[in-house]
């Protein structure tokens, strides 16, 4: 062999390793980027619990299948039905009123939504309360406001009455595997506000405190603002890394979602030394405990919306409402 | 080979290999923007 020929070959061999070399970063990058950041953002619900955030088919009212607590009301609604729609956290409560109160015919279900001309409809806190103001809905059963809501109905005119009718937890989450079961009321809103960013400072391990959030005006989202309170919140830049934090309620989380996920699911923290069970909640020693309402227009004419707000409060409606997870007002 | 050869293979595989990144990165941003809080923190992984 030449000179020329080995100085030939010795390059090509360069070459061939550098190209293969390029490959491989490319390679080692993007699987990097999929196993700490896609992997856990691929969702491991349903599609409809990922479209709507709730299965709407599994808490259909007149259907025997249905996760509904199943009351025949003494209240029967046969003409002017209001119509009712809420938050996701809140169709089962408010199915089960229809499926209690309301005629079978007066809910059509196309098997993804509710159609237009359906007294029951679903879409979420924020279409409710839209709705609420527009007037497409007559009662929307949500938590309180947020106060972007509270501002468009001012400017649209339209003034909302607020009646409770049911109350649950605020609570806060983490990755059953994070060693933090406890936090306190101050270290929560320090986390929020930025005061805390390593779980290390709350009693956990050295890994950043990832601090997730919600869209503005979802029903938690004006929640942990009202927890808050004037306490400004600091967003998180760097919330796809450390061990994460979060909110819900507390039926939600154990009713709906469940803790069925992989990798332990999700386990909610006690704050202050108590956890939120149903009998923390109803004593009162869980310290944020959040009111839901029948949210109607003030004036509204339909008498059936009064008389089946009150029905709510009832025996039979506070039976579904604690049928349904949550504890009554009652 | 040639390093006529040698370069363009050198920016087919940087073209392709950022525009792998960048989709992967898009789709990410995607589901993040998507998923429940509570599947987000479910599928932590620690």
């Amino acid at each position: 062999m030449t000179e020329k020929q080995t100085i030939d070959r010795q390059k090509l061999a360069h070459q061939l390793l550098s190209l293969g070399a390029l490959v491989l970063l490319f390679a080692l990058l993007n699987l990097t980027i999929f196993m700490v950041f896609t992997r856990r953002c691929i969702p491991n619900t349903s599609e409809g619990m990922q479209a709507k955030s709730i299965e709407l088919n599994a808490y259909l009212p007149f259907d025997e299948s249905s996760k509904i607590t199943d009351i025949d009301g003494s209240l029967k609604l046969e003409d002017d039905l209001p119509v009712i729609d809420g938050a996701a956290a809140l169709y089962p409560v408010f199915s089960g009123f229809v499926n209690a109160v309301y005629p079978a015919d007066s809910v059509h279900f196309d098997g993804e939504n509710f159609t237009p001309d359906s007294a029951l409809q679903y879409t979420n806190t924020r279409g409710a309360y839209k709705g609420i103001v527009d007037g497409t809905v007559d009662i929307a059963i949500c938590v309180a406001p947020s106060e972007e809501q509270l501002a468009y109905a001012e400017e649209m005119g339209v003034e909302l009455e607020f009646t409770p009718i049911g109350r649950d937890a605020f609570v806060f989450l983490v990755n059953r595997n994070n060693p933090v079961d406890n936090l306190t009321v101050e270290q929560l809103k320090g986390i929020y506000a930025g005061k805390y960013r390593n779980w290390s400072q709350v009693g956990g391990d050295n890994t950043h405190i990832a601090v997730l959030r919600r869209n503005q005006g979802s029903g938690s989202q004006s929640a942990l603002l009202n927890f808050m309170g004037d306490t400004p919140i600091k967003t998180d830049y760097f919330s796809f890394l450390g061990r994460s934090i979060g909110f819900s309620f507390r039926f939600y989380v154990e009713g709906i979602v469940g803790e069925n996920a992989p990798n332990g699911g999700v386990k909610m923290l006690s704050l202050d030394g108590v956890y939120p069970d149903v009998e923390n909640i109803r004593n009162g020693s869980y310290p944020i405990v959040n009111d839901f309402y029948a949210v109607t227009r003030k004036g509204e004419t339909n008498p059936n919306v009064q008389k089946f707000v009150a029905w709510m409060l009832s025996e039979e409606g506070q039976a579904i409402v604690e049928g349904s997870g949550y504890v009554g007002v009652q | 080979m040639s390093d006529k050869l040698y370069k363009k293979l050198v920016a087919l595989i940087l073209a392709l290999g950022m525009l792998l990144t960048g989709g992967l990165v898009a789709h990410t941003a995607y589901l993040r923007s998507h998923i429940s809080i509570i599947s987000y923190i479910a599928g932590e992984g620690w």
